[in-house]
């Protein structure tokens, strides 16, 4: 269908009027939005995501491409919901203590919110206190960290273990993710999942999400 | 041998690296040896005549560590490139090393800067008319008190009285000399000869890298001499989070962590001093004043101060105030009459360093209508502006280690074959290395002019995207063409040579390098605007663009304009300042005021912090295209 094809350039080139616009035009017209969100907005999403994966797009046309789906998800997100379409799942989500950077924790959270994720983001230099108390208020399952100083990276372990040891954080899934770790090191710390970039931070996402459901 | 074949014997158990390093062969690392930047690859080949070599058997190596196989792709594993930092090796083979370490760059010092010599250390030598003393100490008694006639408030340093040279008896009537050494206003050392000798004073420029130092004549305040030499601390580490993290008993370091990188850099400092003394011919004693700067870290590693608080929120120093102190109490062998200081620091991120820029650029009395902006370009950016009416700003900004050619493909710090400019013009690519080597990598001046270079001919859209072949604009020559390709997943641009992995020389740039140029620049210019915001300024109101540091000495306005680093500004309005942390550093060397000048720097500055501010993520992403 071109108005897929539509919508998906939309979210390629980050036009987030055009996106708005397109999606009422098709709810108008009597799409259902799960249509919408399946087959127009998420392969756009597809294809800039693969495009970050190969450096071909950057953080800009990533961070636009994001805003212009969370807009659309604004209108689409109470229809889902009324169609009995659940949030894939709550993400707490935080940057470590002692580390001010949040970009890319940003770019990670708009990225889950706009592949359906419900988000609770707690900012900067959260501890373990603040992951555990969030987790508790919001019932969420799901958790990520961000570091990007090798110094806070090395305190996440031990806020990993802080959290798994609290009554609420039993059984939490955990992501970690910041430029500088790797798998080998999130594994070391006892984390579930990791990520190297905002896109495939999602699939992982997605994977806990699964792992959750069969325990 | 050629130059970069290395043989050497790797005990059971040992990387190529520590192995390299043990026998005086160092190879270079980006990341301090932690698997993450590439620089230490090397081509292991089975013994065999040079050309027929075949890529080492499997069995003398361990396999590929999962650092190796995300850093080298699958053509350069087969081929035999290993990082050294990972490979550990159990038989004799050769090894082509294209990067061992370079040896540290030249940073200038400007010795013609302006100055009244007054300064804090004198030696000089006096004339007493010798009245047949016989008891030892009785002329040098005499020597002070005639001192102290001449200038009242004169102290004596209590060591001195337990170093007191035994005098020559002063015989009757005749002119006995004696060399006295004043410092801060306290004799410190008296020698009971004529000195011929000049009086020394040293600056010491300590980088996380690289050591600079430099000896000036006390009394003309002329260079008499320069040395340079590695941080030893590298190998805790390339970058400072590493260090800071190296040196907390806390973390990786164990209890006496500090203490090792601190012996580390002192004994650096000693071995430059030593260097020094020894071009000159100098003795130790001779050197009588000592400025040091170097960034916060350093700073407190060298004092033997805990660095625990830089790597975390808010990334605040211990001590800020500047640093007296004898030498010799920190390890270096010098006498207990050599005094040094440490200049201020400005902030956990703006270090001595900036200091001594704003002391050299007199950026604390900016005369005019204008302001200066002055960059030092390095991993971390420091930022300082002077605005006219005396008032001085500065902050600090992240660029990560693009500037330096740092986890570039192929990147290298600027030694010999050292790609350091391109030009594209028509339509043909020329290239300048290093002492005109035959190219082996990139540097970071390479690297813009690569990146300014590709913008102009389209080869890079204004995005950063690097553009396909096919979809480059009708007429662009064929040369630029047929050096575009992709391989590993990512486009790339052949500078020089090809592509093919076992040659180890060819030179090109891949896309992830014009992100990592694009995230730096952006910390630069998102940096330099929330500062300019925060002082109430625009860019009008900023004149002169300095850049200071080895970096900024080899750039070309051009170049960096077109990049976007900076807004648009005339090139003639962007100059090179060298090593300005050194060249006022020596300032304080030579004259009191300047010394004390440094201290109200630290008091008057207004530092601007630019973590937690929400502002900087829009102005960080809004500078990452390039100026169309
Ligand atoms: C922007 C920036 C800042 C900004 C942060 C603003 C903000 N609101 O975040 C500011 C200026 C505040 C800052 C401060 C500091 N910074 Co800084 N900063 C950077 C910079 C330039 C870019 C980081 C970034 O945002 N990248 C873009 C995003 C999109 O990428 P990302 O963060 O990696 O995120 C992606 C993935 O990692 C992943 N991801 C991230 N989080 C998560 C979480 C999960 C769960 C998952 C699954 C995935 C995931 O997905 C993201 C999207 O793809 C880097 C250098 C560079 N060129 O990269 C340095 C850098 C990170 N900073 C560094 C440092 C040291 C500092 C300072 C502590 C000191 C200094 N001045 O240099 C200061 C402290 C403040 C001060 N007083 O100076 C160092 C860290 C070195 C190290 N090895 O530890 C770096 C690498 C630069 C360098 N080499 O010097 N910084
Ligand atoms: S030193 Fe080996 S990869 Fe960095």
């Amino acid at each position: 269908m071109p108005r897929d094809q539509e919508l998906a350039q939309g979210i390629i080139r980050g036009d987030r009027e055009s996106v708005v616009r397109l999606t009422r035009e098709e709810l108008d017209a009597g799409r259902e939005a799960v249509g919408i969100l399946n087959e127009g907005l998420i392969p756009g999403m597809d294809v800039l995501g693969e495009r970050f994966a190969r450096g071909e797009a950057f953080i800009p046309e990533l961070m636009a491409a994001a805003k212009a789906m969370n807009a659309a998800m604004e209108i689409l997100r109470p229809l889902l919901e009324a169609s009995g379409v659940e949030s894939l799942g709550k993400v707490v989500m935080g940057t470590v203590k002692g580390d001010m950077h949040d970009i890319g924790k940003n770019l990670v959270c708009m990225m889950l919110r706009g592949a359906g994720f419900e988000v609770i983001d707690l900012g900067v230099n959260a501890g373990a206190e603040r992951f555990i108390q969030a987790i508790e208020e919001s019932g969420a399952r799901l958790l990520g960290m961000s570091a990007l100083l090798t110094t806070t990276m090395s305190r996440m372990g031990g806020i990993i273990e802080e959290i798994r040891k609290s009554r609420a954080g039993a059984g939490v899934r955990i992501a970690v993710g910041g430029a500088p770790l790797d798998l080998a090191y999130a594994n070391k710390i006892g984390a579930d999942g990791y990520a190297k970039d905002a896109t495939v931070a999602v699939e992982c996402f997605k994977g806990l999400v699964a792992a959750l459901r069969t325990p | 041998m050629e130059k970069s074949e290395l043989r050497v014997r790797v005990p059971a158990g040992t990387t190529l690296l520590e192995a390299a390093r043990a026998e005086g062969y160092p190879i270079g690392t980006d990341c301090g040896g932690f698997g993450k930047c590439r620089r230490c690859r090397s081509l292991l080949l089975a013994p065999g005549r040079r050309g027929e070599a075949a890529p080492a058997p499997p069995s003398w190596l361990d396999p590929p560590t999962p650092a190796e196989q995300r850093q080298l792709s699958q053509e350069e594993r087969d081929a035999g490139w290993r990082l050294a930092c990972q490979v550990r090796v159990k038989g004799g083979l050769t090894a082509f090393v294209p990067f061992p370490e370079d040896r540290p760059a030249r940073k200038s010092i400007d010795t013609q800067l302006p100055v009244r010599i007054k300064p804090w250390a004198e030696r000089s030598t006096i004339w007493l008319r010798g009245k047949g003393e016989k008891e030892e100490g009785v002329l040098v008694e005499r020597t002070l008190s005639a001192l102290r006639r001449r200038r009242p408030g004169l102290r004596i340093d209590e060591s001195l009285a337990l170093r007191l040279p035994s005098p020559r008896q002063g015989a009757e009537g005749r002119d006995v000399p004696l060399t006295v050494t004043i410092t801060n206003g306290c004799v410190v050392d008296l020698e009971c000869e004529k000195s011929e000798r000049k009086a020394y004073g040293a600056v010491i420029d300590i980088g996380t890298t690289n050591l600079c130092g430099y000896l000036i004549d006390m009394a003309t305040g002329a260079l008499a001499a320069e040395s340079a030499r590695p941080n030893t601390q590298r190998e805790w580490g390339a970058d400072l989070m590493t260090r800071v993290l190296a040196a907390s008993p806390a973390e990786r370091g164990g209890k006496d962590a500090l203490a090792r990188l601190s012996r580390a850099v002192r004994r650096d400092v000693d071995e430059v001093l030593t260097d020094l003394l020894r071009r000159v011919r100098a003795k130790r004693r001779h050197l009588i004043a000592l400025i040091f700067v170097g960034n916060s870290v350093m700073h407190h590693l060298f004092l033997g101060l805990p660095v625990e608080s830089f790597g975390f929120a808010p990334y605040a120093p211990l001590r800020k105030e500047g640093v007296a102190f004898r030498p010799a109490e920190k390890g270096i062998r010098l006498p207990p009459s050599s005094r040094a200081h440490f200049f201020p620091l400005l902030a956990g991120f703006v270090g001595a360093d900036a200091v001594g820029v704003a002391l050299a650029l007199n950026l604390d009395r900016t005369k005019g209508d204008r302001a200066i902006l002055a960059l030092d370009l390095g991993t971390n950016v420091e930022i300082l502006l002077g605005i006219p009416g005396e008032s001085l700003w500065c902050a600090s900004t992240p660029a990560g280690p693009a500037f330096e050619a740092g986890e570039i493909r192929c990147g290298m710090t600027s030694g010999p074959g050292a790609v350091c400019e391109v030009d594209v013009r028509d339509g043909e690519i020329t290239l300048r290395t290093i002492e005109d080597a035959p190219p082996r990598g990139i540097c970071g001046t390479g690297l813009i002019d690569a990146a300014a270079g590709l913008l102009e001919c389209g080869v890079i859209d204004p995005t950063g995207r690097m553009r396909g072949a096919e979809e480059l604009p009708a007429g662009t020559p064929e040369d630029i063409r047929r050096r575009i390709f992709e391989t590993g997943g990512s486009r790339k641009f052949m500078l020089w040579g090809d592509a093919s992995p076992l040659s180890a020389n060819g030179v090109y740039l891949d896309q992830w390098d014009v992100r990592k140029l694009q995230a730096a620049k952006a910390a630069v210019r998102a940096g330099v605007g929330l500062l300019l915001a925060e002082a109430g300024l625009g860019w009008g109101d900023v004149g002169d663009v300095c850049l200071a540091g080895a970096f900024g000495t080899s750039l070309r306005p051009e170049k960096i304009l077109r990049i976007g680093l900076i807004p648009e500004k005339p090139p003639e309005h962007i100059r090179s300042v060298g090593n300005a942390a050194a060249s006022g550093a020596r300032l304080a060397l030579l004259s009191r005021t300047e010394l004390k000048r440094a201290g109200e720097i630290q008091e008057r500055v207004q530092y601007v912090e630019l973590a937690g501010r929400p502002e900087f993520e829009k102005a960080f992403i809004e500078a990452i295209p390039f100026p169309a």
